[in-house]
């Protein structure tokens, strides 16, 4: 479609190279479209002819297109020279855009403006009516995507649904006139969070700290912080906020190729908030749509959390309000933000914070948390209904990541977990989000389901979920995991097969890994980072709208996963509560390599006591 | 005064402290020039900017581009490399601006734009570093070299920029700059310059040009083909060709064959200046067919000539090897040697020379 512009200009475009011309073509056939007039010089031609035929008439702008190249410098200011001497400078804008080209070699080299590889056609655009692009409307432009809103949460598979609500209303039921420390100690900090009173301040406070370990009441009160743990300080406050303040995002780069793929997610837990925050913006202006902060293995282990703005010279991003906060106040608005509360004795505490502190969405999984991540299981049911009904309260939607089967759990057990925290959401009002692993776990390896290919296997995951019940699916965690090497290429190619297949399979979301994130031995830099982003935007694209095509072995892996699923739950629902069931190896065995937690074990209490 | 806060300390040069005496210059736009980088033109600029200063000479500074060569790899802006002092005028960039450690006041803002934002005059109230920006085109440098004598500087200079020379055509003389980091090979510095400087030392012509019956003018670019038609169609009575813009290479290859053999009875070649030698793609080239030329009685001749006030050699090079840069140097006094052995211009070693013998010898 033509497009009449009253600021329709005249423009000779000009491939000033031998060969290459299709980038300045695109141009020139763009530049057309939106109504201007525009002629396309052959390449290869002779500088003189070039500067006459930029003499004939009168052009408003001449685009110059260079690719990279020997003595590209000294070519190019000569023709500046010469268009110059011509006189076409008086009345002709000279512009040059290429691979080579950056802002600042075309201010060298006397052009008027340079466009490099990554500029849009609506920067040129922009340049040439001579509008500016307004940044808010580019902000605008990114909208804050949510994960559930397009699912119904209704099981199709009606025998598996009701074997999900007898184990839910059993545990529901045990779980009731129960209570923990960490129970507790989230009800106290929610008051702590609206009391304005100072006395009534510190006696929350002083109640707080009876339902602590020492260790984080040394920290809170009396500044004795574990090893390597120290507030952030005024200086690197200031020094983030001049870093950022004259830098924003500028584009909103979309890594998706159309709305069928999916949202894409990356860790952030370096240890240090500063850092993270500032590997999160790169991450943003690559098109990243969200982020889980990794909280320290340590911090799952005590009574109570550590408070204020906290670094910590090792992985994982201590979980305080103030760091959460303080990474919504930098993240971009339109960027959802996960904080990890699936395992250890803070649970219920550390969705509050999250809510508080604006963040999406928490992470919460009774089943994975009480068997690969180390808490005992009663504690965490109780911690977990209360985290579930606490995540319902805030509207965050919780995911739920199947990392047993990276112990060897397989993975119809893993499943099964995820759609028995599924039904618990539901009956408790939050939505939850299942995080079936793309993954190369120990039992797949014994089993062979990955021999031949790794897509009928992973397929039949997803599409055995699908037909269960219509609830949003996001792989992680991240995808790929244990198919990457130490090898970056590896690693981002491994990241972007699992993307395609993700994207193929129409789930909601993903999480990709950066290149360097198994094997890093120390903080992931931020080059690693957008290795995978490039990577999963560069599949992305090369799927499209197109599709994998599995085996006929895909649907012989989803039955079996769907009639193991079923077998799984009618042993769990014959149990006599979750805890029961995770106890009794009926989820994941120590055959399987999965043992329940020992994290507090005997701090289930009934209220009253 | 007024343009000067309260609250500046010591070391600051108040307007009052110029020296009124010291005498305003006809030939006061000063271009620099370096054939490659590294050759030493920040290094020269730097010096007479400090001199100026000692002399409390108030000087006008801008360029034809920017030196983009240290790149802040937070900010992505260049990193200033000139020291301008108290009083001087400035042009740079408003994004460069913010990289600038010397304390301006903005004086006008040119409605001129580079790709690194519009160009600001700013006049210079405290010391320190900034980067130089300025038009990069000869029109644009004209208004700005106007718009800075408005303020009354002593001299203005104009920066040169990587391998551009075309609007260099405004100034009154010039410092070229060069050494080892353009070639390793002395002779070929030599010959080098001097070709240079051979079009520096053409004669200036009386004839009008634009009036002049005998002349023949090409409006824009002379090619081969017309060259050519002369052979066929040149009148008797046009005994001058004036090229006021450009002449391809193989044009003027096919002039000078032509005027040799005598088939063309041009008895006059008129060039603007001598940038229009310097553009050529072979200034070997153009220095044999003007030799050839004059062999043959026929006069180059220029409208105008910049003074070629003097050259500044840097034995500096770098040696890239196996990704790591290591300093090298040409032998310093062969090279000063043969270079003014070379060229009549005075040669200096901007290191090693004392900065007010090059500013005495460049700014008379």
């Amino acid at each position: 479609m033509i497009l009449q512009t009253t600021q329709s200009k005249h423009i000779l475009c000009v491939p000033l190279d031998p060969v290459h011309d299709v980038g300045i073509k695109l141009i020139n056939a763009e530049l057309s479209n939106h109504g201007h007039k525009t002629e396309l010089l052959a390449p290869d031609l002779p500088i003189e002819s070039i500067i006459k035929k930029a003499a004939s008439d009168h052009y408003d702008y001449i685009l110059v297109s260079r690719t990279i190249g020997y003595g590209i410098a000294e070519l190019l200011a000569r023709f500046v020279d010469l268009l110059d001497v011509a006189g076409i400078r008086e009345h002709s804008k000279i512009v040059i855009g290429g691979k080579a080209i950056t802002p600042e070699l075309a201010a060298e080299l006397g052009f008027d403006k340079g466009f490099d590889e990554h500029s849009s056609i609506e920067t040129v655009l922009a340049y040439i009516e001579g509008k500016t692009i307004d940044e808010t409307e580019i902000k605008a432009a990114r909208i804050k995507p949510s994960i559930s809103t397009k699912h119904s949460y209704l099981f199709h598979n009606k025998e598996i649904e009701t074997l999900l609500s007898t184990i839910v209303d059993k545990t529901l039921q045990w779980s009731e006139g129960k209570t923990t420390s960490g129970i507790q100690r989230a009800r106290v900090r929610e008051e702590l969070f609206h009391t304005r009173n100072s006395m009534q301040q510190e006696s929350l406070q002083s109640q707080y700290n009876m339902l602590c370990d020492k260790e984080i009441v040394e920290g809170n009160s009396h500044h004795r912080f574990p090893k390597g743990v120290r507030f952030v300080d005024k200086q690197e406050l200031q020094n983030l906020e001049q870093m950022l303040s004259g830098h924003t995002s500028f584009h909103a780069v979309k890594m998706q190729h159309n709305r069928r793929q999916p949202l894409v997610f990356k860790f952030l837990g370096s240890g240090c908030p500063i850092m993270d925050i500032v590997h999160g913006k790169i991450c943003e202006r690559w098109g990243i749509d969200g982020f889980l902060i990794i909280n320290p293995s340590w911090e799952a282990r005590y009574e109570g959390l550590l408070e204020g703005m906290l670094t910590h010279e090792n992985d994982g991003t201590i979980t305080s309000f103030d760091n959460i906060r303080l990474m919504k106040r930098w993240l971009d608005p339109a960027t959802l933000l996960t904080v990890r509360a699936h395992r250890g004795l803070n649970t219920p505490e550390i969705a509050l914070l999250a809510g508080e502190a604006g963040a999406d969405l928490t992470k919460i999984d009774l089943v994975y948390g009480s068997l690969g991540a180390g808490t005992d299981p009663e504690r965490l049911t109780v911690d977990g209904i209360e985290a579930i009904k606490i995540a319902a309260r805030y509207n965050m939607e919780f995911d739920i990541p199947g990392n047993d089967e990276l112990s060897g759990v397989p993975a119809w057990k893993t499943l099964a977990g995820l759609l028995i925290n599924v039904m618990l959401g539901k009956k408790l009002g939050a939505k939850a989000i299942l995080k079936p692993l793309f993954c190369y776990g120990p039992h797949i390896v014994l089993h062979g389901q990955m021999k031949l290919n790794y897509v009928d296997f992973n397929a039949a995951k997803i599409l055995a979920l699908n037909e269960i019940v219509d609830c949003p699916i996001w792989p992680g965690e991240p995808i790929a995991f244990m198919t990457q090497t130490e090898d970056r290429v590896q690693s981002a190619n491994a990241t972007s097969y699992h993307a395609s297949l993700a994207a193929s399979l129409g789930v909601d979301a993903i999480t990709i890994a950066s290149t360097d994130e198994a094997y890093s031995r120390g903080p992931i830099c931020i080059s690693s980072r957008i290795d995978s982003i490039r990577a999963v935007t560069d599949a992305f694209n090369f799927m499209g709208d197109a599709y994998f095509s599995p085996t006929p072995a895909m649907q012989i892996f989803k039955d079996q996963l769907i009639q193991n699923i079923t077998e799984t739950l009618r042993s769990v629902a014959n149990a006599d509560n979750l805890p029961d069931a995770i106890n009794k190896g009926l989820l994941g065995n120590a055959e399987d390599g999965a043992y329940p937690g020992k994290f507090g074990k005997g701090t289930v209490t009934c209220v009253g006591d | 005064m007024a343009l000067i806060p309260e609250n500046l300390g010591k070391g600051l040069s108040l307007v009052s402290e110029i020296d009124p005496t010291y005498p305003h210059q006809k030939k006061m736009v000063i271009g620099i020039a370096g054939t490659a980088k590294n050759t030493g033109k920040t290094t020269t600029l730097n010096c007479l900017l400090k001199e100026a200063s000692y002399r409390n000479i108030s000087i006008a500074v801008t360029s034809i581009g920017f030196d983009g060569e240290d790149i802040d790899n937070v900010t992505f802006l260049p990193k200033p490399r000139i020291t301008v002092y108290p009083n001087f005028i400035i042009t740079t960039s408003q994004q460069c601006l913010q990289s600038s450690t010397a304390v301006v006041d903005v004086l006008q803002h040119t409605g001129m734009y580079t790709p690194l934002g519009e160009i600001v005059i700013l006049r210079v109230m405290k010391e320190g570093r900034i980067v130089i920006a300025g038009p990069s085109n000869t029109k644009e440098l004209r208004v700005v070299v106007e718009k800075m004598k408005s303020y009354n500087p002593h001299y203005v200079f104009i920066d040169g920029s990587l391998n551009r020379i075309a609007p260099m055509t405004v100034v009154d003389s010039i410092i070229f700059t060069t050494g080892g980091a353009r070639s390793t090979d002395i002779s070929t510095l030599c010959s080098e310059m001097q070709v240079i400087e051979s079009f520096f030392h053409l004669p200036v012509t009386d004839i009008n040009v634009h009036t002049a019956s005998n002349v023949v003018a090409i409006p824009l670019l002379l090619e081969k083909q017309e060259v050519e038609a002369f052979q066929l169609q040149q009148k008797e009575n046009k005994t001058t060709l004036y090229i006021s813009k450009l002449i391809s290479s193989s044009a003027l290859e096919h002039l000078t064959e032509y005027c040799v053999k005598g088939s063309i009875m041009f008895q006059n070649i008129i060039f603007p200046d001598p940038f229009s030698m310097l553009i050529q793609e072979n200034i070997f080239q153009t220095y044999e067919c003007i030799s050839h030329l004059k062999k043959s009685n026929v006069s180059v001749l220029l409208l105008h000539v910049p003074t070629l006030s003097c050259i500044i050699a840097n034995p500096f090079y770098p040696q890239y090897n196996s990704n790591i840069y290591y300093e090298r140097y040409l032998h310093s006094v062969e090279l000063l040697e043969r270079l003014q052995l070379s060229c009549s211009a005075p040669v200096f070693n901007a290191k090693e020379t004392k900065s007010s013998i090059i500013f005495d010898t460049c700014l008379q």
